[in-house]
């Protein structure tokens, strides 16, 4: 059929369009010259000049506190959202509440906290980004557990139950085991998220210790450095990582 | 389970640090937004409209106007490009399915800032696509793709299209073949069973996706600082400089909700349109 | 029959998917005004053959033609065939009315002609009033009528129809059966149906076509299918069916099949029927409602009945009809059903029962069963 080929050209050149760009840095990234037309031969001494990059590095290791801060809380807050909302009937309005972190511009939510912050004279540092990141991380685990707990069937725990394990008992054994990968899938995506997160952490990050995409918006403002394509390359491939073993355990399916 | 614990416990957690770090935060940018900016960048608690009458002064209007227009413009080719795709993927047998999703996925969950350097790395003076024409002898002297609405749009449909993608790929893929096969059998071409069965009864996949597009496009500041140069405003643009240069806060405040006013007007006409399509 | 005149003919069509075999050179006549079931268990490709009828798929070889012209490759929305399908495909974005007056439209025809069609086939189907309602206000039986008003509302050479009843509820179902024929029989079209329950096929076919593995097993009417099957596995696939698997054996010019513990004797008007010879292996085959039970004492050999010996293992009322399972000696299991309105003949579960049938009541089948089988012993 014509109309097939014409779709199959379609997607492929969409699909060029979204990793085209990916790729070319990932080969820069690669380049001796550091130029981007000229090949000056494989290397990876971009690479090796990251990793002395003392600045870089504490940037890394704040992004990793702030999301591993944010993910940790919200999975546990995340979680139990899930479970409160699948037990009571569905409330529009309380979903739009919880998932609101989602849909609004993440710039009204930066500023907002911002002032906030501001207001109760807390400093800004990683525990400002930390606090504000949980704020909409919670809504993504929340999500992704809840898909999970749709599928769940309830007559497993009133069948524990009626073996008599009570309720708690009933929770670790039956119901936690079963959602786990739900919830690890969810924190993933929320680890990630935080990881790769700018804007709110551009407006609630303290001026002494930036987050790792602070750091490279402020390079990036001063133009193209062979470096970035290196640090970009590795930024990108941890994140992909990431979320195919959430995808794995079945994270992202049923967003929408 | 059910009855045995409250499910008041289950959501307190998580509904009191909202309610802290969602719903405080945002009342208190409400309340800012009719208070008055001090000499020295100070929030001086003086109840006044001025915020929002200076929204529409000529200057501010114009960048609301060109945000709007932006954003409607990287909806509507986000649109063009997804549906194709979309239908495209559901098509396809569940292995290939599975690997074309994921790699919409991926880009969706992955850093937009490192997506949109990459765009300076392609547009840029020095950069790929002005050597290729160098090189190709198309031009003589190095050109800047950057820095004009072109490159603007470019980086949000790159950021985007995955938004739009995945909520139109979800509800085609829900929708019952048969119901394209009975129209086929009732005597209608591919094209009229398209527009007179398939895009109606995928509507609100359109309208989740446009939305999903249209909403963070509008509010979008780092693609035009690093794509348009910061000289092209968009509203995300003119915020951030409220609160970060000029130290006007209750305007800024005021600019964010005539943001969230048109996200508001969205968000309802989503759900007027779920709640018509779910009576079906 | 009579006046029988041919309306679809399917020429030793081949579908393969992948490595399954959806059709295998299937050939089958369909006459005008015919109800026609196709009928056969899950994945036996009777749903492949009303698809390319339909001319949702396309058979790798073979053609299907309609009134002699050659449909094989026309577009499905160009064929004058139409469906109901399975989930009935109700356009939930439109009225019932829309929904009907869909396929109208696509023809151009005029809005008051349309009006005057879609409004008598509502009357036909019952619902005149619901015409402004949308399909997910509708209950399922209303939902499968109005599927069935869509589909005959384009006047159709054919209509097929996919599991029609499935949705159904049971009681509903058996009202429907009925409300088909009388619908049928109105609008004079051809029906076409899949079906994987006989009882369903049976009650409203004029003829069945039974299929298995994407081949044709037998075509013919239910009676013909019930009581004079081509092979074992029709026989076992409609109605019940007790088997004594077999050689085929002419002694004296009297025929019986001998197994293993017994022999039995066979009319010979099967023999010519089946056209099996001596020493062929064969089966017998008794319906359950054939067989007579009774205590295991008197005078043997009653003349015209075949005998078997076992035990009574159960006997369950069904309200029309006794059944009582029996356990031969040689451990096969028989299923006996007598008439609920008769005496209840004195026998006991677990006490010993004679088992018998008048011979002119055993069918005679090949047991090496052609068509390519197993299912050849009872399991």
């Amino acid at each position: 059929m014509r109309v097939r080929n014409w779709l199959r050209l379609h997607t492929s050149l969409v699909y060029l369009f979204l990793y085209g760009p990916i790729l070319m840095l990932i080969v820069l990234s690669f380049n001796r010259s550091g130029l981007p037309t000229a090949w000056g031969g494989f290397s990876l001494h971009w690479y090796q000049e990251l990793w002395q990059n003392k600045a870089l590095l504490n940037a890394a290791l704040n992004s990793v506190l702030v999301a591993g801060g944010s993910t940790l809380v919200s999975a546990v807050f995340g979680t139990l959202l899930a479970m409160g909302l699948e037990r009571i009937a569905r409330n529009m309005v309380l979903d739009a509440f919880v998932f609101l972190p989602m849909i609004i511009p993440d710039i009204v939510l930066a500023i907002a906290l911002l002032s906030f912050f501001t207001f109760l004279e807390m400093p800004l540092s990683l525990l400002t980004i930390t606090i504000s990141h949980i704020v909409f991380n919670i809504a993504f685990v929340a999500a992704i557990v809840r898909t999970r707990l749709s599928y769940f069937d309830n007559t497993l725990e009133e069948a524990s139950l009626d073996l008599g394990a009570p309720p708690l008992k009933t929770f670790f054994k039956i119901t936690l085991p079963l959602i786990f990968p739900g919830i690890v899938a969810g924190s993933l995506l929320a680890f990630t998220i935080s990881l790769d997160e700018f804007v709110i952490a551009f407006f609630t990050a303290g001026p002494a210790r930036p987050t790792l995409p602070i750091l490279i918006y402020s390079m990036v403002r001063f133009g193209v450095t062979p470096d970035v394509n290196a640090l970009a390359t590795i930024v990108l491939s941890i994140s992909a990582l990431l979320i195919l073993i959430s995808q794995r355990l079945g994270g992202t399916e049923g967003f929408f | 389970m059910k009855k045995l614990v409250s499910p008041l416990v289950l959501l307190g957690p998580a509904l009191t640090w909202l309610g802290i770090f969602l719903v405080l935060p945002l009342a208190l940018i409400f309340v800012y937004s009719f208070f008055q900016r001090g000499a020295f960048g100070q929030i001086v608690p003086q109840f006044t409209l001025g915020n929002y009458m200076r929204l529409f002064n000529p200057t501010v209007l114009k960048v609301f106007l060109n945000s709007l227009r932006i954003a409607s413009l990287v909806t509507v080719l986000a649109l063009l490009l997804g549906y194709p795709t979309a239908y495209f993927i559901t098509q396809q047998s569940a292995r290939w399915k599975n690997t074309l999703l994921v790699l919409v996925i991926l880009p969706f969950w992955t850093s937009y800032l490192i997506r949109t350097y990459a765009w300076i790395v392609l547009l840029n003076r020095e950069g790929v696509l002005s050597r290729l024409l160098i090189s190709l002898g198309l031009s003589r002297e190095p050109i800047s793709f950057l820095y004009n609405d072109t490159a603007i749009f470019i980086g949000l449909l790159y950021g985007y299209l995955p938004f739009m993608v995945l909520p139109l790929y979800s509800s085609i893929e829900r929708l019952n073949p048969e119901l394209r096969e009975a129209s086929f059998d009732l005597g209608a071409t591919p094209l009229k069973t398209f527009l007179q069965v398939t895009l109606p009864l995928t509507l609100r996949g359109v309208v989740t996706g446009a939305i999903f597009v249209f909403v963070p496009s509008l509010g979008n500041f780092f693609v035009p600082e690093l794509l348009g140069g910061g000289q092209r405003f968009m509203i995300g643009n003119m915020i951030n400089n409220q609160f970060l240069k000029a130290r006007d806060w209750p305007y800024g405040s005021a600019m964010a909700f005539g943001v969230m006013a048109i996200v508001l007007i969205l968000l309802l006409f989503q759900a007027w349109i779920t709640r018509r399509t779910e009576q079906s | 029959m009579n006046g029988w005149r041919e309306l679809i003919r399917v020429e030793n069509v081949v579908k393969r998917f992948g490595t399954t075999i959806a059709a295998d050179h299937v050939s089958l006549s369909i006459g005008e005004g015919e109800f026609f079931a196709l009928l056969g268990p899950s994945g036996c490709g009777k749903t492949t053959l009303l698809r390319m009828l339909a001319g949702f798929e396309t058979p790798d070889s073979g053609a299907i033609l309609l009134d002699g012209k050659d449909l094989t490759n026309v577009k499905p929305w160009k064929r004058p065939v139409n469906m109901m399908f399975q989930s009935y495909a109700l356009f939930p974005h439109m009225t019932v009315y829309d929904n009907i007056a869909y396929g109208l439209r696509q023809e151009g025809l005029a809005a008051a002609e349309i009006e005057r069609r879609v409004r008598q086939v509502l009357e036909l189907i019952g619902l005149p009033e619901l015409a402004k309602r949308k399909p997910g206000n509708l209950s399922g039986g209303q939902r499968q009528r109005v599927a069935l008003a869509r589909a005959i509302v384009k006047q159709p050479r054919v209509l097929l129809l996919d599991e029609p009843l499935a949705a159904l509820d049971r009681k509903l179902r058996v009202e429907m059966r009925l409300e088909l024929k009388r619908l049928q029989n109105e609008v004079g079209i051809a029906f076409v149906f899949v079906t994987h329950d006989q009882e369903e096929a049976l009650s409203m076919a004029d003829r069945a076509a039974v299929m298995r593995s994407g081949k044709i097993m037998q075509v013919g009417t239910p009676e013909e299918l019930y009581n004079t099957p081509a092979n074992l596995y029709v026989a076992q696939f409609i109605g019940e069916a007790n088997v004594f698997a077999g050689r085929l054996q002419n002694s004296q010019g009297e025929w019986r099949l001998v197994t293993n513990a017994n022999a039995y004797r066979v009319p010979s008007t099967e023999v010519q029927r089946s056209g099996l010879t001596n020493g062929e292996d064969a089966a017998v085959v008794v319906r359950p409602e054939r067989m007579v039970i009774e205590p295991c004492e008197g005078e043997q050999d009653s003349a015209p009945l075949n005998r078997v010996f076992g035990r009574l293992l159960e006997i369950a009322y069904l309200g029309n009809a006794r059944n009582f399972v029996v356990e031969t000696d040689d451990g096969q299991r028989l299923s006996i059903q007598t008439p609920a309105t008769e005496l209840a003949p004195p026998v006991c579960v677990g006490e010993s029962v004679c088992v018998g049938w008048k011979v002119e009541s055993g069918i005679l089948v090949s047991a090496s069963e052609n068509g390519g089988g197993k299912a050849d012993e009872q399991a």
